[in-house]
């Protein structure tokens, strides 16, 4: 598939493997900003290589 | 722009791996060494020490450290022997969570990786748990200005793509 897209001389942003999930949950407020500490806090663990989850949340409250 | 969009979630996620640069070195080693471990020492018939490579030449990373981390990898070099472990959990709110992990100590990844979770309003859970609801895929992200959609859909289809979504 990458080559597929090189070949066509579309320049690619990111090429990787992932975990996609099937669903994503939502949440806002005080959930939301839990979760991103979870994730920040596994992610500053020396032996974390990748971490997933199915969060999704609104990009203004990333900003915000 | 509304954000709905899981690639809300990977541009947060990415963009908080690349706040930590002093780790990155050390996570693309481990990724290599292991990949040399599992499936020998030459790229070329090893897929995933090819992706590792890769990884590490996009991060500049030195090909002398590349050499050794492989040569680590197949036992040619002493060093620190990494185990593969996986925890699947829940965060706040029921967010599934996967965590990937990799270390020379078993014990002490465990009893940090539930530390987080609890101290975060999450639970560690059992294998399996949440793993069902994921599935490996590899994605490739193109910025929307440099293709016409029709062009890419096409691309994308006749390469086989399981889908195709627009992001933000």
């Amino acid at each position: 598939m990458h080559e597929a897209i090189k070949a066509a001389k579309i320049p690619t942003e990111v090429a990787e493997v992932t975990m996609v999930a099937s669903t994503y949950t939502k949440l806002d407020g005080a959930p939301a900003a839990a979760m991103m500490r979870l994730l920040e806090v596994i992610e500053d663990l020396d032996d974390t290589q990748n971490v997933y989850s199915n969060f999704d949340m609104d990009e203004e409250a990333v900003t915000a | 722009m509304s954000g709905h969009s899981k690639w809300a979630t990977i541009k947060h996620k990415k963009g908080a791996l690349d706040a930590k640069r002093g780790k990155i070195f050390t996570r693309l080693i481990k990724e290599i060494t292991i990949a040399a471990k599992n499936g020998g020492g030459d790229p070329d018939g090893n897929p995933r020490l090819r992706g590792a490579i890769v990884a590490a030449k996009a991060e500049n990373m030195p090909a002398d450290n590349i050499k050794r981390a492989i040569q680590k990898g197949t036992g040619e070099l002493e060093g620190a022997s990494y185990e593969e472990i996986t925890f699947e959990g829940y965060g706040p709110g029921g967010v599934a969570v996967i965590v990937e992990v990799m270390t020379d100590n078993r014990n002490r990844a465990v009893s940090e990786i539930r530390h987080a979770f609890s101290k975060n309003g999450g639970n560690l859970g059992e294998t399996g748990s949440v793993g069902y609801m994921f599935s490996k895929k590899g994605v490739i992200v193109v910025a929307k200005s440099a293709v016409d959609e029709d062009k890419l859909t096409e691309i994308a289809l006749e390469a086989g793509a399981d889908d195709l979504s627009e992001g933000l």
